[in-house]
């Protein structure tokens, strides 16, 4: 494969991770649609000099867009800076990466409390209040969590997992104590 | 000399089927929203009789070739509102399960799902109208039909831009409305229901939690 084509697939396997993530991002209710800025990255400009800076925290879409532009201004540069700067962004793209594996499993948390709430609804809307409530200050945690710092995540998993644990037993004992009362009133 | 008369025949041709795709294109961007692309029905009128006269001098096998050719100079267009769509559509799930953990629903949020609301219908409307002018159209060029008829199937094409419109308008009603509303628990819950992510209530059961509600008795 010519060097030209494999910039061209890498670039092309960028947009296409690009893509996914903006197609997954949708879903994360949660998270603001994955607006929440999580990452920092830095930025690779070329004029006069080269300029490598790392930017403020950004949303995980956006970093992986300036990551693209860096790629493509890696172009403009010499061979010896060209490697430099191309081992240096795809560092920043795998912590991007690492980033997003960690939004995507703390959804599939989050998602557990939202069935948690669509059953509470059906069986006992009289708790729904209280569940919202503690539901919440999960999801407000789980944001926080990674607003504040992505990759401690899995550092922090087991104790987000407890505390969904417990909203997903208040829902249960609810659906529990609803069914005896309608058996009771049977 | 006949040589020359077959060229000559043939480029003419080519030049009629040329300007047909050409109208049909700009028939397919008439369907825009923004700037000095508006909807017109006077235009969408005009272009259609054009090609229906055009198409009339061609051969059953070019005006196959041709019918084909703006089935997918349409549904290029189609599919990406499609897209468009679909990804509306996944965002005010999104935001519909978000407030659905909310308390209080903030003013800002619900005004976002009612204009993703809006932006689909819209679509829907597009698209709508997209579909039945391509199917006139290779109706009308793959069969060739006579003036008179294309004329008539000009003005059924007609009466569905025209409805397209009347959409538009109600659309751009709502949009003004929507502005100066408050957060309405009754029209979140019907576009929950509308994007399935609540399950819509047995109607009879909705009747009556009214009937309670009005007479003062507990569920």
């Amino acid at each position: 494969m010519s060097v030209e084509k494999s910039y061209e697939y890498m670039m092309d396997s960028l947009r296409r991770i690009i893509e996914f993530v903006r197609e997954i991002s949708v879903e994360w209710w949660w998270f603001e649609q994955g607006k929440i800025p999580i990452i920092r990255v830095r930025k690779l400009e070329v004029n006069k000099n080269i300029s490598f800076e790392y930017l403020p925290k950004r949303p995980v879409l956006d970093a992986l867009r300036v990551i693209y532009s860096n790629f493509e201004q890696i172009k403009k540069l010499d061979p010896k800076n060209r490697v430099d700067y191309a081992l240096k962004t795809a560092q920043d793209l795998y912590l991007v990466l690492q980033a997003i594996s960690y939004v995507i499993d703390a959804h599939g948390l989050a998602e557990k409390i939202h069935e948690a709430r669509e059953r509470i609804a059906k069986i006992n809307p009289e708790a729904l209040d209280e569940f919202i409530d503690l539901a919440n200050s999960v999801i407000q945690r789980i944001r926080e969590l990674l607003a504040l710092n992505v990759f401690s995540w899995p550092s922090k998993r087991k104790e987000i997992e407890e505390e969904i644990k417990k909203v997903l037993k208040f829902a249960e004992t609810m659906s529990i104590q609803e069914k005896a009362k309608e058996e009771v009133s049977a | 000399m006949l040589m020359q008369g077959c060229l000559f025949l043939f480029g003419k041709k080519k030049n009629v089927e040329k300007r047909i795709l050409e109208e049909a294109k700009a028939l397919r961007d008439l369907i825009e929203l923004t700037g000095d692309r508006q909807l017109n029905t006077q235009a969408v009128r005009e272009a259609l009789r054009k090609i229906a006269d055009n198409v009339s001098k061609l051969s059953d096998i070019e005006r196959d070739r041709l019918a084909r050719k703006v089935d997918e100079l349409f549904e290029e267009k189609i599919a990406i509102l499609r897209g468009w769509r679909e990804s509306n559509i996944r965002k005010i799930k999104s935001m519909l399960k978000e407030l659905r953990l909310s308390k209080k629903i903030p003013q800002v949020k619900f005004n976002r799902v009612r204009m993703l609301d809006s932006q689909i219908k819209l679509y829907d409307a597009q698209l709508m109208v997209l579909e039945n002018l391509r199917d006139i159209l290779v109706d009308t060029i793959q069969r060739g039909v006579d003036p008179v008829t294309a004329w008539n199937r000009v003005m059924r094409s007609s009466t569905v831009v025209s409805e397209f419109v009347e959409t538009l308008a109600e659309h751009a009603e709502a949009y003004e409305e929507l502005m100066g509303e408050g957060v309405s628990e009754e029209a979140l819950e019907t576009l929950e229901e509308e994007y399935g992510v609540k399950e819509p209530e047995e109607v009879a059961r909705k009747e009556l939690k009214k009937l309670m509600e009005k007479y003062g008795v507990e569920e």
